[in-house]
């Protein structure tokens, strides 16, 4: 059965992270995650599954609303998506890290770090703007030796 | 289709079961995920029978004498519960035998 069919039939799926876009959050096939339909408005900080037209499922945090769509980027990346809401298929409720049930409601620490994440990617990004730079530069100092 | 009694099985991969809803679901962790990466929904007296798979080696008649006794049902009953249950894992090559 396919993630919408499941979804569709019962209301949730349950699958494994897969990827590193959503570290350190979610790792490689380490948490349980427990998807849901969408039953309320989305929202900046919801972190939503979606398809691609190339068929791949991706899970990944809305960033900021557009009309009939939405600014979606992995908290491990620096590019984001424009994904129209019709494309979105479920909303991560929640994932077992261990034996321990992190509610995406709920979970007080999980609320913290989903909003640090906006303060914490300006620097994040600059950073990587300026590892990048300098990669750039030292290559082409190698060229030209 | 029907599994010889004496035959003892195990789960193929390492799963986790987990509650939602009121509902047990199981999925398979690690690498195991990769080779299958589907969502097993367990009623109650499934996710008892998974539970012995999981636990380790076990052969029908122990299964269903299992059975019997937790939900006080005839031996018959309990092996046609055993073997619909045991169907699609064995279809879906999820049973080491």
């Amino acid at each position: 059965m396919k993630i919408e069919e499941q979804l569709a039939k019962d209301g949730y799926v349950m699958m494994l992270s897969v990827g590193d876009s959503m570290e350190p959050m979610l790792h490689q096939r380490c948490e349980q995650l427990f998807i849901g339909n969408v039953s309320r408005k989305l929202k900046k900080g919801d972190v939503v599954l979606y398809k691609r037209e190339s068929g791949k499922y991706v899970l990944h945090r809305i960033i900021r609303e557009k009309k009939d769509a939405f600014v979606i980027r992995g908290d491990n990346r620096f590019i984001n998506e424009i994904v129209p809401q019709n494309l979105i298929i479920g909303i991560l409720k929640g994932f077992y890290r261990d034996d321990i049930y992190i509610d995406c409601e709920k979970n007080r620490k999980y609320i913290v770090y989903s909003k640090m994440l906006k303060i914490k990617y300006p620097f994040k990004y600059a950073f990587k703007s300026i590892t990048t730079f300098l990669k750039r530069i030292m290559s082409k100092i190698k060229r030209s030796l | 289709m029907m599994l010889p009694r004496s035959r003892h099985l195990s789960l193929k991969y390492k799963f986790v079961v987990r509650e939602i809803d009121g509902t047990h679901v199981a999925v398979a962790v690690g690498k195991d995920n990769e080779k299958f990466n589907g969502m097993i929904k367990l009623n109650s007296s499934g996710f008892f029978i998974f539970n012995l798979l999981k636990n380790g080696d076990v052969d029908l008649d122990e299964i269903v004498s299992k059975l019997v006794e937790k939900y006080d049902v005839s031996a018959e009953n309990a092996t046609e519960v055993v073997n619909a249950f045991l169907d699609p894992f064995k279809k879906n090559n999820l049973l080491e035998e």
